[in-house]
């Protein structure tokens, strides 16, 4: 379920929600078993060869029990990874993992 | 003054929320209790008040209805040309049993009954359609790879596309049963022939008037069926070419659209960049 803000004055029927506002919610609501954000930003990748730059996402930890689709290989974030101050730690897609098995191998 | 950053990031649309229901909640419950809690903090915070809460399910979000029209237009045109494939096939097997009486007068002659003759005429026909389904099967995966070998990135809302069992399955059923379905009036057709008359004429089987009416009535079906398409197709490459001239307010030639991700530290919310 999408859970996005509206505003009929302005004409939007649909549309993105703010961050305290989805705080909030998340604090208010009982309808939902998980809530679950999902901002867009953008990720260097470096180390090996060539840093790459990707579109990402920042997300909830919860945004895997929303979906329902476990990790492939590895684990997905726990809750304490949330909270400010905790490292930084990424989930990556089975493309780019398989680009980064080749690149090692070669 | 200090300025209250809070109020000022809660009209900051930046991110998108996604929820799971709990198992008795209705997305009408969901959103009925979500427009008390949104009326609640439009109290608290006045700048929100024009603000409430709308739930989509993940099917709307993401298929959304229009390109579910889309599909199923696309999936009865395939149906319509797998029909006149399979009119086409059924019109063959007819022609052929005209000339298989012999064959199977001589069958009959030596005691197979028209069951078992029936049942060899449509597993012949389902073998041939699995044939056909085989062939077509590796159409598929030649052009999967072709896409995914072609297609730019983020084109489709999904970063591959792949082999679905779901949908194998429902082609390995069609293919059968179109196989089995549209073979049953040549099956039937061959069957009935009057084999003293067969026999006696030799080699040369007379296919008959209700033959002809079945087989004309398919070629008809057939021409209805490619017409209707003629005319899909027709109207939209028109429409694709009327997209191509439609004038959207000003001149797209030489512009180029890009976003830029600028990190916070450097250039703060609050607009003032360092």
């Amino acid at each position: 379920m999408q859970v996005g803000e509206k505003n009929d004055k302005l004409k939007l029927p649909i549309f993105g929600s703010s961050i305290l506002n989805f705080a909030s919610w998340r604090e208010q609501s009982q309808s939902f078993e998980a809530l679950a954000g999902v901002g867009y930003s953008n990720y260097t990748l470096s180390g090996a060869g060539e840093p790459e730059q990707f579109s990402g996402n920042t997300i909830s930890p919860v945004l895997v029990r929303v979906l329902g689709i476990p990790p492939l290989a590895g684990r997905a974030f726990t809750d304490e990874e949330e909270k400010p101050g905790a490292p930084a730690v990424a989930m990556i897609g089975e493309g780019l993992w398989k680009r980064i098995q080749r690149r090692k191998s070669v | 003054m200090e300025a209250n950053p809070a109020k000022e990031i809660r009209l900051s649309h930046t991110i998108q929320t996604y929820g799971r229901l709990k198992k008795n909640v209705s997305r009408e419950k969901a959103q009925a209790e979500m427009d008390t809690v949104s009326a609640s903090m439009g109290r608290q915070y006045p700048e929100i008040r024009d603000w409430g809460v709308h739930l989509v399910s993940m099917f709307d979000t993401f298929i959304g209805s229009e390109l579910k029209t889309r599909i199923l237009l696309l999936f009865w045109t395939v149906i319509l040309v797998m029909l006149i494939a399979c009119a086409n096939i059924a019109n063959l097997l007819l022609a052929r049993s005209a000339a298989r009486q012999n064959e199977i007068a001589i069958r009959t002659a030596i005691g197979a009954t028209r069951a078992q003759l029936v049942r060899q005429l449509l597993l012949e026909s389902v073998m041939l359609s699995l044939v056909g389904g085989t062939v077509g099967f590796a159409g598929v995966v030649w052009s999967v790879h072709i896409i995914n070998a072609t297609l730019t990135q983020n084109v489709l809302p999904v970063p591959k596309v792949e082999l679905d069992a779901n949908v194998l399955c429902f082609a390995l059923a069609l293919t059968i049963l179109t196989g089995l379905v549209f073979s049953i009036a040549p099956a039937w057709r061959t069957v009935r022939a009057d084999i003293n008359s067969v026999l006696k004429q030799g080699a040369r089987g007379s296919s008959g008037r209700i033959s002809h009416r079945l087989r004309n009535s398919l070629a008809a079906v057939e021409l209805a069926i490619a017409t209707v398409l003629l005319v899909g197709a027709g109207l939209f490459i028109r429409s694709l070419l009327n997209l191509e001239g439609v004038r959207v307010g000003f001149v797209p030639q030489g512009l180029s659209t890009f976003q830029l991700a600028p990190p916070v530290t450097k250039y703060p919310l609050d607009g003032k960049a360092q």
